[in-house]
């Protein structure tokens, strides 16, 4: 039986996401920074019969927004029905997480507090007295640590106890001047009897005209001056304001009451007297954004990170590829002894399976060292700090910092650093960071440049990394260079203020980063690679065994494009190899090799015979190069291209995504080509 | 001294908000966040190229560039 709905907010960076998986058990992406729940995602919690529905709402800095990912919050507080909330909270910085909890407190009469990251504080030299700030606020508390899985079984009794109702809050207001108090009143029994709201919340934001819940309140209810109850109530309020010289910036006087609350309450329920809680971090801090080693040591992360996947990666897709073609000999034997055809057997070896082996021989290593590496920046609390070093760059390009997590998002996976843009305040610059986003390779085209790199440039890793790197790199001061094109043409305007939060460094939970980053990023990466793989295995096959006239499709379909792409330092095949990969760029390669081979993907060995195929078909230094520049530039793949439209829900962006990085993929190949036939005619 | 900001402190430097000019969105932003008149803000980085820094207010460490960070009026504590 279902007892209730309750909602799970809280500032980012509070591990509110870890808190919601550890009592759910649901897997869902947590990261150290803002934008990781997009949207919000249900789970249930389960206990004797009983059930409750438990919504992981987006971090949000404050319930007063109009930024797109905070609104999911908002509205959800303000105006669904469910019995309470937990309102996590980061024990490390509880002044500031106590501001948004005591605004929610103001809307929701159930709510619970919970204290995350005790045990981090608790390193810190911070003591919480969770009986004393229980006190303070008359709100329930508790005190956990979601990561070590401590507190949590407390905390779902009083989850439980509070959808039953057994648990009561008793909040205790937080006070403001006579006149803002006043008028509060005024407003409140409208909107409490007509419209259901029992805090004093929903009336402070309409003292205040705060647009983004005015207008959402009007979508809702109506516009507000044709609601009779309600535009009496409001102007005789604003009168009370006017008459006591309260009218002139009001938010400011209702903030500063919330946020000198919170200092009061931290100052009867913290104890900072150990006093070294920040002496680590400034350390840190002082390296990894230092004036001279900041920068250096950002790259040489990046690339030691690049270098562990390509060096790293090598072994095992050998082992994964011998495994694959052991299992496609036994499938071999298994369709002669059934007596399948020989066309069949060919499409279900060379078309599909070989295919499917590839991806997964290739992607799979690849992507288990980068993810976990990844992911273990992103745990410690880096990644922000590199919006914070580079965001002067971005800065000039007329978009900010954040765009440089959007990007780093972008290597994992196109698609999840479109979505991950709700980060970026701006919807401006979060346009230019959807487009752009294609600009850095993903890691569906980092394989390729990888395998291109070590095939036509370099067979040693570390020359290899480097040259990856500096890829990276490129496609980094590309990006930045087409946002600030797109900043001085379709998207004109200068950069919006930027404000972002550097949170303390934690401690990484290594096992939980494992688990984390193969389950919920390589394997489900994986996965819709290898759902994409079979059709487009079946498809390419189709096409290289179809044949008019002696030719096959795909040889047709090359040869018309040839001469196009030659203009490109390309030729027929590799164009039509991007083309066909348009569901997923790791197909590229394998449908190039195919259509050298002419067959199927069976003579694909070793990298070193793989070379020796495509130098046999006319592959020179330069189609190298230039394939290797077309792979960082291009157009995004198909699920990529989707999410742009999800997000965008307009065309006009959309093409642009696609057109941007097709025009300066085109560009640079077309210059390199020129370049290279007059240094080498 | 009225005139000085966040953004002229330099590192290991503390001060007592007392004014806000910010406009627009970041000066909600900023309100939320707890930079009200009477708060004490401390400068406790500075970003490679200069800008942005980051300041210590209520127990967060908010980086804001330079730009912005110069709305934000009040007293310098010795």
């Amino acid at each position: 039986m279902n007892i209730g709905k309750i909602a799970l907010a809280g500032n980012p960076n509070v591990g509110k996401s870890t808190v919601f998986n550890a009592l759910t058990g649901m897997k869902q992406h947590t990261g150290n920074w803002s934008g990781k729940t997009v949207g919000t995602a249900e789970g249930k919690l389960r206990r004797k019969g009983k059930e409750i529905t438990l919504v992981d709402l987006p971090g949000t800095c404050s319930l007063i927004t109009d930024s797109r990912e905070e609104e999911i919050t908002r509205d959800f507080l303000c105006f669904e029905k469910f019995s309470g909330a937990v309102i996590v909270c980061d024990a490390c910085c509880l002044e500031r997480n106590l501001i948004f909890a005591l605004q929610a407190a103001q809307l929701v009469p159930n709510v619970i507090l919970c204290i995350n990251m005790m045990d981090d504080a608790e390193k810190r030299g911070i003591e919480i007295d969770i009986k004393a700030l229980s006190e303070e606020t008359g709100l329930p508390a508790i005190g956990i640590s979601a990561a070590n899985c401590e507190g949590l079984e407390e905390l779902s009794d009083m989850i439980f106890e509070l959808a039953e109702g057994k648990l009561k809050a008793d909040f205790v207001p937080v006070r403001y001047p006579k006149a803002i108090e006043h008028a509060a009143d005024i407003l409140l029994p409208v909107l409490r009897e007509k419209y259901g709201f029992p805090g004093v919340y929903p009336a402070l934001r309409l003292l205040e005209n705060e647009r983004g819940f005015v207008s959402e309140f009007e979508n809702r209810f109506g516009i507000i001056s044709g609601e009779e109850d309600l535009s009496t109530a409001l102007s005789e309020a604003e009168t009370v304001l006017a008459e006591s010289g309260f009218s002139a910036d009001l938010p400011g006087k209702i903030a500063s009451c919330s946020a000198f609350r919170a200092e009061e309450i931290c100052l009867s329920a913290v104890n900072f007297s150990k006093g070294k809680q920040r002496e680590r971090d400034a350390k840190i801090d002082s390296v990894l954004t230092g004036k001279i080693s900041g920068v250096p040591i950002m790259l040489i992360l990046f690339g030691f990170i690049f270098w562990l996947t390509v060096s790293g990666a090598n072994y095992p897709s050998a082992l994964l590829s011998a495994l694959f073609e052991r299992v496609g000999e036994v499938f071999e034997r298994l369709l002669l002894s059934v007596g399948a055809p020989s066309v069949l057997r060919s499409f279900l070896l060379d078309g599909i399976w070989n295919v499917l082996s590839w991806v997964v021989s290739v992607m799979l290593p690849p992507m288990a060292i980068f993810f976990p590496l990844f992911t273990f920046l992103e745990d410690i609390g880096y990644l922000p700090r590199v919006a914070f070093n580079l965001d002067k760059g971005f800065k000039s390009a007329g978009t900010c910092g954040k765009q440089a997590l959007t990007m780093c998002m972008g290597i994992g996976c196109g698609a999840v650093g479109v979505t991950g843009a709700r980060i970026i305040d701006s919807p401006r610059e979060r346009l230019i960071a959807i487009i752009t986003n294609s600009f850095v390779p993903c890691n569906g085209r980092l394989p390729a440049i990888i395998a291109l790199t070590a095939m036509f440039f370099t067979g040693s890793s570390v020359l290899g990394s480097a040259i990856l790197t500096m890829a990276v790199v490129f496609s980094v001061l590309m990006s930045l260079l087409v946002s600030k094109i797109l900043s001085a043409t379709v998207l004109k305007g200068v950069p919006a203020a930027f404000s972002i939060e550097l949170p303390p460094y934690r401690m990484p939970k290594i096992g939980k980063i494992i688990v984390r980053s193969v389950f919920d990023r390589t394997l489900k990466i994986l996965f819709r690679a290898v759902v994409v793989a079979v059709p487009a295995g079946a498809v390419i096959w189709l096409c290289s065994n179809i044949s008019f006239g002696g030719e096959t499709v795909l040889r047709l379909f090359a040869d018309f494009l040839d001469p196009f792409a030659r203009v490109f330092g390309l030729d027929g095949n590799v164009l039509s190899g991007f083309i066909l990969s348009l569901p997923a760029n790791e197909i590229a390669l394998p449908i190039m090799a195919m259509g050298y081979s002419g067959g199927g993907l069976a003579e694909l060995g070793s990298l070193s015979e793989t070379a020796a195929l495509f130098s046999a078909n006319g592959f020179s230094k330069t189609t190298a190069l230039c394939t290797i520049i077309f792979f960082l530039f291009h157009w995004p793949c198909a699920t990529t291209i989707i999410t742009v439209w999800k997000e965008t829900k307009s065309i006009k962006w959309t093409a642009l995504s696609v057109a941007v990085p097709l025009l300066t993929g085109l560009s640079l190949c077309f210059i390199i080509n020129i370049v290279a036939k007059l240094l080498m005619p | 001294m009225r005139d000085f900001s966040l953004s002229d402190m330099k590192k290991g430097e503390h001060m007592i908000i007392e004014k806000l000019e910010t406009e627009g969105r970041l000066r909600r932003r900023l309100l939320d966040m707890g930079f009200v008149p009477g708060t004490r803000a401390e400068c406790v980085l500075i970003s490679p190229f200069g800008d942005p820094k980051a300041y210590l207010v209520r127990g967060a460490v908010i980086a804001l560039r330079r730009k912005d960070a110069a709305t934000v009026l009040g007293v310098r504590e010795e």
